[in-house]
């Protein structure tokens, strides 16, 4: 298959995802219902509340479609994508497949700034934040270090994230100990098994826009991460500095991951293995692997979270079940084999 | 491709505008509300005749199963076969839709909008930025949410405050907030009374090993302090208000509590015969006992309720020259008036470990 009709397809997929999503959920609504609730929003949205649909609804219908549902859909595209394309990013830089987008500690950092903020007893709000300036300072710690290092850069890198990250897990780790076991420990074991049952419009507002940010300059210097698939040397032999395109990839991957996690919680895996998926699929070349990687990754999230929020009365944290649901996938396609052809 | 997509997208937008039409505020007919000030300050117009209460997790579910089981519109977590013998049953068929931690909570919210409840409540103990997060709640689901303090000052005021709420059960909460004003005003007194030289330690095991202990100041143990009594095991940093320090033998056996107590289902019944166990001094005397468990742990796990019925209990055990009743039937009393269920004498001898 051409590379044009795959992606259109994933699009068309993604897309008919998003959509269908919103028919989902434990309390039923008809589909006419759901439509216009959608369209009325949209409405007052593009005439600032000045135009809208007469009120066939319920409050309670209202709440659901656009409290509940808007937002969450909205957020596991979102996370999703950023995930899914921080990992795919990291993996390049590093040339190393099995790199996920907390190589660096910015989702250990998150968390411990989450959990952090739990046992200060924090609002919600202040939760978000925190896990948000922790998720940066950790990869920023180890960027610090990798600088100061004598050792090769990219090595150095990986050796101080993954020092910064046993550190700031061990640091969670002591804020289970002292925490309150009736309220704060289940709170903090919860926010790290990761959920968006919680999800705000406020939460996407915050994390949209260093999330886009992430995304934009990656997508569009696509072409550029293969430059850093080949080895510094090899590189810098073409004539090309990789240094400050390395630095701006972290940058990017960092944002989008420590924004992500600090309104989801820690959703493992998808940052790990949808690279891989879209690498079975599309090959290696970054032109194609970063909008793939965005695409399935939203995809992916949005399915498992309509699983999440209608499987039963209580939610299923997430990522339980990202593993649960995706690991038995990505398995049987290590074994049969993908059509990529490796280099 | 292309073109399908933006054919469509172009018909829904035309759709949305043919059907669109200026907003106007209309009128609501709304049923009588009233205002309520609850335990966090917050302002909060609810219903005036509340039937439909949701509630935010394990402690509001206690709360609720006693004083209005049946307004009930789900529970944290469905209570277990040997739970239920002793609640209303209408417990084990509402929805279980998890906890509410702060803000981020495992609570299905669809399915609690979808329970018609008309307002939901969060009880425990007082945390900072509760009254933001509930405001938020309130505004995501549509659903009035207010937080009444429950912890043991707070509580006969928690249940009073749900009698003011809940349609025609003033007098309901009249009876259980006077039950825990007694309970806490007979361990007062008692414990004014009670002689430094008459004081006993207590070492309160939470674990299923009895090496898991609730210490001096974990709010798990308030009981111990509140029937006069201290606690044995005294540790540095009490590793959270909610306790669950891990001890090693070594600090029990030097600590030499007078008498230990053991949760249900822990190692209590082989601790007599156990080698590392039986040099204790509390064990050689036989003063050791196991906490009834049912339907709640009467000590603790949760801090809530169910603690008024482990001040009766330990009371009774520890100084029974002050707290002098029969504690059989003081459970069977309780029961009725907690559980609503009539507790047989052979059971609240079950219950107690007595024969």
């Amino acid at each position: 298959m051409k590379y044009r009709l795959k992606l259109a397809l994933l699009g068309a997929g993604c897309l008919f995802v998003f959509i269908a999503s919103f028919f989902m959920g434990r309390y039923g609504i008809d589909l006419p219902t759901v439509i216009r609730l959608l369209a009325d929003r949209f409405v007052r949205m593009v005439s600032f509340g000045k135009l809208g649909l007469s009120q066939t609804w319920t409050g309670a219908q209202q709440s659901i479609v656009i409290n509940v549902r808007l937002p969450r859909i909205a957020a596991a595209a979102l996370v999703g994508a950023a995930l899914a394309v921080a990992g795919a990013a990291y993996q390049g830089m590093f040339r190393n497949p099995m790199v996920s987008p907390d190589i660096l500690g910015a989702s250990t950092g998150a968390g411990f700034g989450a959990a952090l903020a739990i046992l200060l007893g924090f609002s919600y709000s202040g939760i978000t934040t925190m896990s948000f300036v922790f998720g940066m300072a950790a990869v920023l710690m180890a960027w610090l270090v990798s600088k100061s290092s004598r050792i090769q850069t990219t090595i150095a890198m990986v050796l101080a994230g993954v020092m910064v990250s046993s550190l700031f897990s061990a640091g969670t780790s002591f804020v289970k100990l002292v925490a309150d076991t009736q309220s704060q420990l289940p709170a903090i074991t919860y926010w790290l098994m990761g959920s968006l049952s919680s999800i705000k419009m406020a939460d996407l507002h915050f994390a949209a826009i260093p999330i886009l940010i992430g995304l934009v300059p990656l997508f569009l210097l696509r072409w550029r991460i293969n430059l850093l698939t080949v080895s510094e040397a090899e590189a810098r032999s073409m004539g090309i500095e990789t240094g400050r395109l390395r630095l701006l990839v972290i940058f990017c991957a960092t944002l989008m991951t420590a924004a992500s996690v600090s309104i989801s919680g820690m959703i493992g895996w998808v940052g790990l293995a949808i690279p891989h998926f879209c690498r079975l699929i599309f090959g290696q070349d970054y032109r194609r692997l970063i909008p793939c990687s965005a695409l399935m990754g939203a995809t992916f999230l949005m399915l498992v979270d309509n699983i999440s929020r209608t499987i039963s009365t209580a939610e299923i944290p997430l990522g339980i079940l990202t593993a649960f649901i995706g690991a038995p996938v990505f398995l049987y396609l290590i074994i049969t084999g993908g059509s990529a052809k490796n280099d | 491709m292309k073109k399908i997509v933006l054919v469509s997208v172009f018909l829904i937008l035309v759709c949305a505008v043919v059907s669109a039409h200026p907003v106007t505020e209309k009128p609501v007919q709304k049923a009588e509300m009233v205002k309520f000030t609850d335990s966090c300050g917050r302002t909060v117009e609810l219903p005036a005749e509340v039937t439909k209460v949701a509630v935010s997790g394990n402690v509001a579910t206690i709360f609720m199963a006693s004083i209005a089981p049946e307004y009930m519109c789900n529970v944290n977590s469905t209570p277990t076969a040997a739970q239920l013998e002793y609640l209303p049953s209408v417990l084990g068929t509402l929805p279980a839709t998890g906890q509410l931690y702060g803000g981020k909570s495992s609570i299905n919210y669809e399915e609690l909008i979808a329970t018609g409840a008309q307002v939901l409540i969060d009880m425990g103990d007082y945390k900072k930025g509760i009254a933001e997060d509930l405001d938020a709640l309130q505004a995501q689901i549509g659903i009035p949410c207010i937080f009444l303090e429950a912890d043991l000052p707070h509580m006969s005021e928690a249940f009073r405050s749900l009698g003011t709420i809940l349609s025609g059960k003033e007098e309901r909460a009249e009876e259980l907030a006077f039950l825990v004003d007694l309970t806490l005003i007979t361990a007062e007194v008692n414990n004014e009374t009670i002689k430094d030289e008459e004081k006993l330690t207590v070492m309160f095991t939470s674990a299923s090993d009895g090496l898991g202990t609730n210490a001096k100041g974990s709010s798990q143990a308030q009981v111990i302090e509140i029937v006069g009594a201290e606690n044995a095991i005294v540790v540095d940093k009490v590793s959270s208000k909610g306790g669950g320090n891990i001890v090693s033998l070594e600090q029990v056996y030097k600590a030499d509590p007078d008498v230990i107590i053991f949760s249900p289902d822990s190692i209590y019944s082989t601790v007599a015969s156990d080698p590392a166990w039986k040099e204790l001094r509390a064990i050689k005397e036989g003063r050791y006992y196991e906490i009834p468990g049912l339907p709640y742990n009467w000590m603790s796990n949760p801090p809530s309720l169910n603690m008024i019925l482990g001040i009766w209990w330990l009371g009774n055990i520890l100084y029974p020259q002050y707290y002098s009743y029969d504690m059989v039937s003081v459970a069977q009393d309780f029961y009725k008036v907690l559980w609503n269920y009539e507790l047989t004498a052979e059971q609240a001898k079950s219950l107690l470990g007595v024969k």
